[in-house]
């Protein structure tokens, strides 16, 4: 009966921390579509690009 | 409750938390697009400038003309108190024309109609205010918004432009008054 509990709570709490982990660790990565800096100098490169092939 | 269904309970809890944490850590927010008052895209034979929320937008929007950007240079009460009743106009061929003093281009969208002539009068300047959302000029500064009195002819284009949806659920949105965004309107006709 106590190990019963102490399964379910040990589990709840891996998935809890996981799912959070993998959030927080998701919410960091930066690209174009989230980051101003990176959409600059994207943007900034493709002009560049289009200008070349003129 | 026995403690074995009270323990099953605070388990499912604890993991659909965990499950709508992830979903509201995990949501992007996307960027504003400040270049939008304008025509949003910058026209390839000119030069562009990048804006403090990343966005590439023409030059000719970022020139303001030097009547205006010394008033500009003053808050926004003063700034009120040199352009009230003054008449002002379109700068670029595009000018959205809005609800509210901040950009906002979600589903609900506070874009009344838009302007598509250049150095077409909007109207007369009712007050000066800065940007709702403090959203910042290539300079730095926070944007400054110009509420507006819209002409007749004004009322005119943008009921001509205005689209579907304002026309179906904001019919009346139209007339009473408008803002325009500092970087795309110019005192002298």
């Amino acid at each position: 009966m106590k190990n019963k509990k102490v399964i379910i709570i040990a589990s709840t709490s891996i998935i809890v921390l996981g799912l959070l982990y993998f959030a927080i660790k998701k919410a960091s990565v930066k690209d174009i579509t989230n980051d101003p800096k990176l959409k600059a100098d994207y943007d900034a490169l493709m002009k560049k690009i289009d200008n070349a092939k003129k | 409750m026995n403690g074995d269904k009270k323990l099953y309970l605070y388990s499912g809890l604890a993991v659909v938390g965990a499950i709508v944490a992830y979903a509201v850590i995990t949501h992007k927010k996307k960027l504003t697009d400040s270049s939008s008052e304008g025509s949003g895209i910058p026209d390839p034979e000119t030069t562009v400038a990048v804006s403090t929320t990343g966005e590439v937008i023409d030059q000719n929007q970022v020139v303001i003309p030097t009547t205006l950007s010394e008033i500009l240079k003053k808050n926004s009460a003063e700034a009120t108190v040199a352009l009230i009743n003054k008449p002002i106009y379109t700068k670029l061929d595009t000018v959205k024309v809005r609800s509210q003093n901040y950009v906002n281009n979600g589903f609900f969208s506070n874009v009344m109609s838009t302007i598509t002539n250049r150095k077409f009068l909007l109207g007369n300047v009712i007050q000066v205010v800065d940007d709702k959302g403090k959203l910042t000029n290539p300079n730095g500064k926070v944007y400054k918004w110009f509420r507006i009195k819209p002409a007749q002819v004004t009322l005119d284009e943008m009921n001509r432009n205005k689209s579907f949806l304002t026309h179906t659920f904001l019919p009346d949105s139209t007339g009473k008054e408008i803002y325009v965004r500092e970087d795309t309107v110019q005192l002298e006709k």
